[in-house]
């Protein structure tokens, strides 16, 4: 009898600890990390999409200079598509692609 | 020359746009340049072709070939910018087509690179299913349409797998909207459906035949493609040269369609040539080109539509040109509108 009573103390004394606790309000829960990035995404002008081989989530930009004529990447926001000498229309650009890079040279270059 | 936005996609093209499916068979590689060229110089910036072309006939070895012709004008020209680009993916069934594979996400990567490669470019502007797997009513088929053995389920998990890579594609660049041909109003609801609900590309446009004698889009489709803003891409709207009058009393002229295909895909009834005869009466008595009428007409419809304009010949082409801002007054509506009641649906 007398050792039921001193485990129902110890349970009450540790209901009333988790409760302080709470009241207390220790530390926030944290953010959910998708939800803050996809909100600085939105803010830097960018759109979450589910991209490459993993279908990550990533913050893609739409670029400005989509479709200007190139022959370099540094002529580009982004890459400088080699076929069609043209800016790409996104940065970063998934897949496999021909591009013309800093120095002109053509390559495929695949982001996975 | 007016300018009209593929779907929502902020796409904008010339209100005409170039059909191309003749280059490689009727048409050289330098014809198919110097139509090019007519139409830029017009302000014809939209062009369509497809996996499959040359068609009449279609054969396995030249597949992929109009592509080709298009990618060294683009080469030659050194210009992509300027220019709206529109392909497709052949569906299921063809044996001399991917040897009838039907469309897939594997297979749609794969033809989209392919085009690309053909095409010499690194981005295809509208690409679109040229007909759908589960089969469609189109091209006379709707004389023995069946869906019931159609699977719904199995449909929409086909439409979500092409979706899902769909928007890969968009995301790489490759490919900037989707688009739909001899869909129906079911399939295309399907597409947009399962877009919205999952953030996937939304089909911009249905690419099915429209024309003077052929107007299955008049009643559910346009209005799924006014409330959805989807644009109607016209293919031929001359009716496989029907409506020119070449055809009339069953004349064949050397280089026509007809020599290929003498029925020209079950259009020629026994109701065609008097329906044919009544919109030529029309032409005739509001002094109109016969060509530049129906184009127009075309054009003239309430729901975005976009005629494709295919010539074998650069004669025939700038004739079609001549269609670009021509407005039918009402009374040629209205003579237009009365034919049609006394010729319904001729094929």
């Amino acid at each position: 009898m007398r050792g039921l009573a001193i485990l129902g103390l110890v349970a009450l004394m540790a209901l009333a600890g988790c409760r302080e606790g709470a009241e207390d309000g220790a530390a926030p829960p944290l953010p959910d990390p998708l939800e803050q990035a996809t909100r600085d995404c939105a803010r830097s002008g960018g759109r979450m999409m589910a991209s490459g081989i993993a279908n990550a989530r990533t913050c893609i930009h739409e670029t400005r200079d989509s479709g200007k004529q190139c022959r370099r990447s540094t002529e580009c926001e982004g890459d400088c598509l080699a076929r069609s000498g043209t800016c790409a229309p996104a940065r970063p650009l998934f897949g496999c692609h021909e591009i013309l890079m800093d120095g002109g040279q053509r390559a495929t270059l695949c982001r996975d | 020359m007016q300018r009209l936005q593929l779907g929502r996609t902020g796409i904008e093209v010339s209100e005409f746009c170039l059909g191309t499916m003749t280059w490689g068979t009727q048409n050289t590689e330098a014809e198919a340049h110097a139509q090019l060229d007519m139409a830029l110089d017009h302000g014809v910036d939209f062009i369509d072709t497809a996996e499959m072309y040359p068609t009449n006939p279609v054969r396995a070895e030249t597949v992929g070939l109009t592509e080709d012709y298009i990618g060294s004008w683009l080469a030659a020209r050194k210009r992509r910018s300027g220019v709206v680009i529109a392909s497709k993916i052949s569906g299921a069934g063809r044996k001399d087509i991917r040897d009838g594979e039907p469309i897939s996400a594997a297979a749609l990567r794969r033809c989209v690179e392919e085009s690309l490669r053909r095409l010499r470019t690194d981005v295809i502007d509208l690409y679109q299913m040229h007909w759908p797997n589960r089969g469609s009513y189109h091209f006379r088929q709707n004389w023995a349409f069946d869906p019931t053995k159609q699977d719904r389920a199995a449909t929409i998990a086909h439409m979500q797998d092409v979706l899902a890579e769909a928007a890969k594609l968009v995301a790489e660049g490759k490919i900037r909207a989707l688009g739909l041909s001899n869909d129906s109003a079911w399939g295309t609801a399907q597409w947009l459906h399962l877009a919205g609900m999952n953030g996937w590309p939304r089909v911009a446009a249905i690419q099915n035949e429209y024309s003077l004698l052929c107007r299955h889009f008049d009643t559910d489709l346009a209005e799924l493609c006014w409330n959805e803003d989807v644009t109607l891409l016209a293919y031929s709207p001359l009716a496989t040269g029907l409506l020119t009058g070449k055809y009339a009393g069953g004349v064949i002229p050397d280089n026509s369609r007809r020599v290929p295909t003498p029925d020209l895909g079950g259009r020629i009834t026994p109701q065609v040539f008097p329906a044919v005869a009544a919109y030529m009466r029309v032409a005739a008595d509001h002094g109109l080109d016969p060509c530049q009428m129906a184009l127009a007409f075309v054009r003239s419809r309430p729901v975005p539509t976009i005629p494709i304009l295919g010539a074998s010949s650069l004669a025939q082409l700038r004739i079609n040109l001549g269609a670009i801002g021509l407005q039918l007054s009402p009374a040629v509506l209205a003579d237009i509108e009365t034919a049609r009641r006394h010729h319904p649906m001729p094929y």
